[in-house]
């Protein structure tokens, strides 16, 4: 399948030349002389290449943020002289590095981290009066002392902005010189010149040169070359092909970055998610956090939470109103670190060198998206969250659209009475149409052409990730979230309908006769689900509660995933009319397709034929071409019909897939211990987490998380290890066991290895040593029934295994 | 002689090595299960995978490293017939995996 959303050749050919030096200058240079003078500016061009003002207010204030960004330079990221001296020309770290060799530093760098709990000063001074005591004759640096000694080692730098006090506006960009807030008026300072409320950001730029200072941790920053010049070598013609999609480098859109050059081996790639949360559930409390993951690392260290940095946190309790001027400080400061590069320190040439930033993808679930990409939300009429060309259709006097692609009977809505839509042949959004769109939205005319013409783009105004030089063409940096459309939208969705729930029209009298979960039914499902609980191995995660009891108790995206997509086949077999069940499979299959650990290429065709026939087979088989139930075709539905090429443009979705924003707010919000300033003690936690991550990039030696083998555990290569209990000594296989099954298994195993070795082992008494336990190059831990029986509380069962199995193993065809 | 290899799915009695070739062979004790049923496999396109189990009846050995990962054997009782499975494999990547670590290893560390 080819990239859907790849620009136009001439859009794409122009930043490429020639060497990724220059193309950290920056987009808005306009094409050079002579090169297309008769060719009419594409939009794109356009966009970038004049000082664009619109009739539209909201415009042009957007227009005014990405201005700013386009020529953003570290001198106005709101650094001081010596941060912004020491991010620019770095000194030599082969002091830094020594220092941990002192071992009174070492001490005390160990208790601060030690100490990092919510008194964190309190419980490191008790220590250290501790420690005194029993050492007089030492010293040990006070907190403060090694607090300042942190910052300076890490060289994090926690900028803070003026926000309106009711969370309207950050005051940065066209709004940095207000005095009150631009939307409710609310005055900026206190009566003594104070900001009434700030809003943090920890620069990008120190928390990634950390990460290159240790030789050690610099090597795994070189995942993505390697990778890279692997593929490359095994390439057929500049073709990338691949029998198993394992990461972003197998997407087309990488392909592309690199082909154009715009990815050189000097990249550094990143992935930037935002996500707004809840820090307590009963009561308003809303915070925004963003986060940078650094995509050269493999994934198996990429997602740690050691790994990530820290962005911007918005403190609630209400949501950010203009998310644009919150956003700006942290893509101003990406912006300029893109185009003057950034000097890292490679250990083994000793000496520094510039990084070229690149960011890959902008994360975000719907809501959230729609202030990163600017797009309308998914009840517009181009509501679909790609920005295909889908359009959607409403109800009489409706102001919500759905992707319907069947036209329902007797329908004449204007503007959406369509023909039935054939979703194979639709057009997925190219950076083309996109940039098309917005020129026509930015050139509105007044407030009725601008209400039109963003229903008819999708689009409500520029973005300010369309400002960034180095990025993957818009709209194609705005990713898939594989969490909470799959994960939560369709299960809430199908489970409405099945248990007769769901919004149901007057006009709508016709018997539902897939809404068999009611009743005793529902009950009995619900007890199943829990039953089935205990077959669910620990390594799966949270198990489904018993829905019947807790579907309205915040049901987790973990256990809908294996409600819907793992029990719910076997469990609704017979139970759902067999057209509603075998269409529920079909979902369920493409979805362990496209979300298994290991993505198959061979298998995506065929998951995108299940996709598309699923996303038609829901409206030919609830909503029925009926105008009072247009309602039922969610947008959530229609996603699935871009899964499969998502994953070929991008590679392997539950990659970029909202879970692990989900959890950096999760265990962010449970290490906010003072609940009475809550706020203030969550930017205090961020920027603990910010230098530990940093100190632990810098000294490896600090981090105690490393999970090495448990104790007294066999390593057997290949990544698997034989983990306790074992036997004391070996028994004899005749003696121990009751029955002859087991002796023959293993006589007939001997045999297909040859004669002697079963010889060999009969003449030796035939013993064995059993292990109950097996540790999987996955993770995973393997248990068995030995183990499992053994124990006085049953544990969920681990001991059931996939095994790629051969005959010769058995003398017979089992 | 072609021996065709098969995914399949096992309960594991236990983990053992053997000296095989002058080289410790790490090994698996496993019960198999019967091949996923065709009528519902193909029904459900390759989503329900129903499997019987035959306990000691049907005890294998194979390489330990031949096991690919840990799956769920959920009991299927939606017909009469008893000892059906249907198979559970694990979603997701690990992105984010929150999976906790096995039950604690303390309590597993008891030799027998």
């Amino acid at each position: 399948m080819q990239d859907s959303r790849s620009s136009s050749p001439g859009a794409q050919e122009r930043p490429s030349t020639p060497t990724p030096v220059q193309s950290r200058v920056g987009t808005p240079e306009p094409p050079a002389a002579g090169s297309q003078e008769t060719a009419p500016l594409s939009s794109e061009e356009q966009y970038n290449a004049a000082d664009l003002t619109s009739n539209i207010e909201e415009i042009n204030i957007a227009l005014e943020f990405v201005k700013l960004v386009r020529e953003a330079t570290l001198d106005n990221c709101g650094m001081d002289e010596e941060d912004l001296e020491r991010l620019r020309h770095p000194e030599d770290p082969t002091d830094l590095l020594a220092s941990l060799e002192d071992p009174g530093f070492r001490h005390a760098l160990d208790s601060f981290l030690a100490c990092s709990g919510t008194t964190a000063d309190e419980q490191y001074t008790k220590q250290r009066t501790s420690y005194l005591r029993r050492h007089p004759e030492s010293e040990m640096l006070s907190y403060d002392q090694i607090k300042r000694r942190v910052r300076k080692l890490t060289g994090i730098i926690l900028l803070k902005t003026d926000m309106c006090v009711d969370s309207c506006v950050g005051f940065t960009g066209p709004f940095a010189d207000l005095d009150r807030c631009p939307q409710c008026g609310e005055p900026r300072f206190d009566d003594r010149g104070g900001s009434r409320k700030q809003f943090s950001t920890f620069l990008l730029g120190p928390q990634i040169q950390a990460q290159f200072l240790n030789a050690e941790k610099a090597r795994d920053l070189e995942y993505r070359v390697k990778i890279t010049e692997r593929l490359r070598a095994e390439s057929t013609g500049g073709v990338i092909s691949v029998d198993r999609h394992v990461d972003f480098v197998t997407g087309s859109a990488y392909w592309d970055a690199i082909n154009s050059k715009k990815i050189t081996d000097q990249s550094l790639v990143l992935c930037y998610s935002g996500d707004g949360a809840q820090l307590y559930r009963d009561k308003q409390s809303e915070i925004w956090l963003s986060i940078f993951a650094i995509f050269d690392f493999a994934p198996s260290i990429r997602y740690k939470v050691k790994s990530v940095l820290p962005d911007t946190l918005v403190p609630g309790p209400k949501a950010p109103g203009n998310h644009m001027s919150f956003l700006f400080p942290s893509i101003y400061h990406l912006s300029a670190l893109q185009r003057e590069g950034l000097k890292i320190w490679k250990a083994d040439t000793r000496s520094f060198t510039d990084l070229d930033l690149f960011l890959a993808f902008a994360t975000a679930d719907a809501v959230a998206m729609a202030y990163l990409s600017c797009w309308v939300g998914h009840h517009g009429k181009h509501g679909c969250r790609f920005m295909c060309q889908m359009v959607g259709r409403r109800k009489p006097r409706g102001s919500h659209y759905y992707p319907a692609m069947l036209k329902p009977i007797g329908y004449t809505e204007s503007g959406c009475d369509h023909d039935d839509i054939d979703i194979a042949a639709m057009p997925q959004a190219s950076t083309t149409t996109y940039y098309d769109g917005l020129m026509k939205v930015i050139r509105s005319r007044n407030q009725t052409d601008y209400e039109r013409n963003r229903r008819e783009t999708g689009i409500t105004r520029p973005s300010l990730f369309s400002a960034l030089p180095n990025i993957y063409p818009l709209p194609g940096c705005f990713p898939a979230d594989t969490l909470h459309q799959p994960m939560l939208n369709v299960p809430d969705l199908l489970f409405k309908l099945w248990r007769g729930s769901f919004e149901r029209s007057d006009s709508d009298t016709q018997e539902w006769e897939w809404a068999v979960l009611v009743g005793d039914t529902w009950e009995q499902f619900g007890a199943a689900v829990a039953a089935a609980a205990e077959y669910l191995p620990g390594s799966f995660g949270r198990a489904p509660r018993n829905p019947f009891d807790k579907i309205n108790s915040g049901f987790k995206a973990c256990e809908w995933m294996i409600l819907l997509y793992g029990f719910c086949p076997g469990l609704l077999y017979n139970i759902l009319p067999e057209r509603f069940w075998r269409h529920l499979c079909r979902l369920a299959k493409a979805l362990r397709t496209v979300l298994s650990q290991e993505v198959v290429s061979a298998d995506l065709s065929d998951a995108h034929k299940h996709f598309l026939l699923f996303a038609r087979e829901f409206e030919l088989l609830y909503y029925q071409r009926r105008i009072d139930r247009i309602h039922f075709v969610r947008q959530s539905i229609h996603a699935f019909t871009h899964l499969v090429p998502e994953t070929l443009r991008i590679g392997p979705l539950s990659l970029v897939a909202q879970w692990l924003m989900e959890r950096t707010i999760g265990n962010m919000g449970q290490e906010i211990r003072q609940h009475s300033t809550p706020y203030a003690n969550l930017a205090q936690r961020a920027l603990l987490r910010a230098e530990i991550n940093a100190l632990k990039a810098i000294f490896p030696d600090l981090e105690d998380d490393k999970a090495p083998l448990p104790q007294r555990s066999l390593d057997i290569g290949n990544g698997f290890a034989l983990l306790r209990k074992r036997d004391r000594r070996p028994l004899s296989v005749r003696h121990y066991f009751q029955t002859t099954e087991v002796l023959e298994a293993i006589k007939i195993f001997l045999i297909s290895t040859g004669d002697e070795n079963l010889e060999e082992w009969t003449a030796s008494g035939q013993k064995i040593l059993r292990w109950a336990r097996l540790r999987l190059p996955n993770g995973q831990t393997a248990r068995s029934l030995w183990n499992e029986t053994a124990r006085k509380k049953t544990p969920r069962r681990a001991r059931n295994v996939k095994v790629i199995y051969s005959c010769i193993y058995s003398n017979s065809s089992y | 002689m072609l021996y065709k290899k098969a995914l399949r799915f096992a309960e594991v009695q236990f983990y053992f090595n053997l000296r095989i070739d002058d080289r410790d062979t790490p090994l698996a004790l496993v019960s198999v299960f019967g091949r996923p049923e065709e009528h519902l496999r193909h029904l459900s396109f390759g989503a329900l995978l129903v499997c019987s189990f035959h306990g000691i009846e049907r005890l294998v050995v194979v390489p330990a490293k031949a096991i690919q990962s840990v799956v769920g054997m959920v009991p299927f009782l939606q017909t009469q017939q008893d000892a059906l499975y249907f198979v559970v494999e694990k979603m997701g990547h690990i992105a984010g995996d929150e999976s906790p670590p096995d039950a604690p290893d303390e309590e597993e560390g008891e030799d027998e």
